[in-house]
């Protein structure tokens, strides 16, 4: 079965992983901006990061036949560096049209500051003015039930926001809810101990239905599983459901979300080579 | 999206698996049990918070997952952006 996964970090990867997602159906990936495992030390660090998520990463991605897209922001976690924030935000626009950057994300809240909040809110007047699409990180663990609550109370006071272009990810069994009672679209991602697993996102999706929802392994650095979402496609038909249903999570549903971006260009895998591809809308 | 298999084909399915995460439990907590200064951490927050999750375990129902997560959960706060 074809697939996205809609959030995954393939720079903190090696080049055999997109293979073997290759092999394994992925068609395309969603490449967020996040920490990279300690606090850069400048705006540069972020340009430079910028430019190989949209310059090298889809290069790398396209060796494989997976088609790459990216984000872009200064993540929660040096979120707390207002001053250095300020000036990342500041470069974003320079990005914002470059081929297959889908929008702003993923920021949100880490350990739910005041600083955090500010930039946050920094991003979200960046992403109003420029009318992007926001793919929105929730904090980890103890911290992610109040922080989700505090972040769709900032997003609900900019009335420019519109829910059905917002991404609430990390979603779990006591945040999906909120999540989706303010019409956001949502995603639950596989990750060893600290996230969910591929029985409970099938869980969810038979209590919270199939829509505006999706999966992804938000593979990185740390030990994780960039083909976690076959794995949840395993799990889905052992439950006994109809491929289309499957299909919808893995496929549909980040298609459908990608699509609002004006820089989303997607060739569909069943697309015959000697013919020009036909741009999704 | 409902349920499609029966709570006896999930109980044959995962049975193994249950069994094995509960020793796994059991194995955690004797092993905090021998350490030499396992009588210090008697009000250490998390054992309490340990033992009200095994509760919650004990108690049925079909939100316990959603209980659990909460009662790791910082509270949020009303009122903090005012």
């Amino acid at each position: 079965m074809y697939f996205f996964d809609p959030h995954v970090h393939m720079i903190s990867r090696v080049t055999d992983d997109y293979e073997r997602m290759a092999r394994m159906g992925c068609v395309a990936v969603s490449e967020p901006a996040f920490w990279a495992g300690f606090d850069r030390g400048s705006a540069d660090g972020f340009h430079d990061y910028f430019r190989q998520l949209t310059e090298f990463e889809p290069q790398r991605a396209a060796w494989s036949g997976i088609q790459h897209y990216s984000w872009m922001c200064i993540n929660a976690k040096e979120a707390e560096n207002v001053s250095l924030s300020r000036e990342v935000i500041k470069m974003i626009p320079e990005f914002l049209d470059r081929p297959g950057v889908l929008g702003i994300g993923e920021i949100g809240l880490n350990k739910n500051t005041k600083n955090e909040c500010t930039v946050f809110r920094e991003h979200l007047e960046l992403a109003a003015q420029t009318d992007e699409l926001i793919l929105i990180h929730t904090p980890h663990l103890v911290d992610k039930y109040k922080g989700t609550r505090m972040i769709i109370d900032m997003l609900l006071e900019d009335s420019r926001i519109q829910p059905h272009r917002v991404l609430i990810d990390h979603v779990e069994e006591h945040t999906v809810g909120l999540a989706r009672e303010h019409g956001f679209w949502c995603a639950m991602t596989l990750y060893p101990t600290t996230k969910c697993t591929p029985a409970r996102a099938a869980d969810i999706l038979e209590i919270y239905g199939q829509d505006r929802i999706m999966v992804n392994s938000a593979g990185d650095w740390g030990p994780s599983n960039p083909v976690a979402v076959p794995d949840f496609i395993q799990e889905m038909r052992h439950r006994g459901n109809a491929e289309s249903a499957i299909k919808q999570i893995v496929y549909d549903n980040p298609l459908e979300f990608f699509s609002q971006s004006r820089n989303f260009r997607f060739t569909p895998p069943d697309t015959v080579p000697d013919q020009e591809p036909v741009p999704v809308v | 999206m409902t349920q499609q298999t029966s709570a006896q084909d999930i109980l044959d399915r995962h049975f193994l698996q249950v069994r094995c995460g509960i020793l796994d439990i059991a194995a955690t907590l004797d092993r905090i049990n021998r350490g030499e200064d396992a009588p210090l951490l008697e009000q250490d927050q998390r054992l309490d918070a340990f033992r009200r999750a095994l509760e919650i375990l004990n108690d049925g129902g079909t939100d316990r997952a959603e209980r659990i997560q909460i009662l790791f959960s910082d509270p949020y706060v009303s009122g903090w952006n005012q």
